[in-house]
């Protein structure tokens, strides 16, 4: 198996994990917390929030002009 | 919002998109462009005047950010090695995305829409 393989199966397992745990959660959205749920605790404290929408603008930055 | 203003949005967002899917990384254009539209989301789609992002629901708030992690170092992982094509990290598997206009484009209405979601919350 070539490290190319591997470095996409990783990805591919971690994918499926965050699939699998938002599924699990929308499912039962009563039991258990939705990544949405998991962002909305960071953003409710200033300095998280403030992190969290830099990390979304350098996101942009380092998607559409690096 | 009323529907004609949402309409009028969507086209508008479409139109945004589409002119910057035409312009390449690195260039003036691209940066004016992207700093534009992050600015004018994280203006327009601010959270409203006493809002509060509401208390997460449940158990499993430990376990994205166990995931979280596993995902930065996995990222850390490939990108510290090389060749790149041997170890793709995030970045370069979005620049093969990108590479292609419509996607370009369609990429950027994601960020917007991220963007908006964040803000708002």
């Amino acid at each position: 198996m070539s490290s190319r393989t591997v470095t996409l199966l990783g990805w591919a397992l971690l994918a499926a994990a965050v699939v699998a745990v938002e599924a699990r959660a929308l499912v039962r959205r009563q039991q258990y917390a939705t990544l949405g749920d998991a962002v909305g605790l960071v953003l409710r404290h200033r300095l998280g929030r403030g992190i969290v929408l830099l990390g979304w603008l350098w996101l942009g930055w380092h998607v559409f002009v690096r | 919002m009323r529907a004609p203003v949402k309409i009028a949005g969507a086209v508008v967002l479409v139109a945004y998109a589409a002119l910057v899917a035409t312009t390449r990384s690195f260039t003036w254009p691209a940066l004016v462009l992207t700093v534009i539209a992050g600015i004018t989301v994280l203006v327009l789609a601010g959270r409203p005047p006493g809002s509060r992002a509401s208390a997460p629901a449940g158990r499993g708030i430990a376990l994205w950010g166990v995931l979280a992690i596993a995902v930065v170092a996995w990222q850390l992982l490939a990108y510290f090695q090389s060749p790149r094509d041997a170890h793709p990290t995030i970045s370069s598997m979005v620049d093969a995305l990108e590479a292609h206009r419509p996607l370009r484009g369609a990429l950027f209405i994601g960020w917007i829409a991220l963007g908006r979601a964040l803000a708002r919350r």
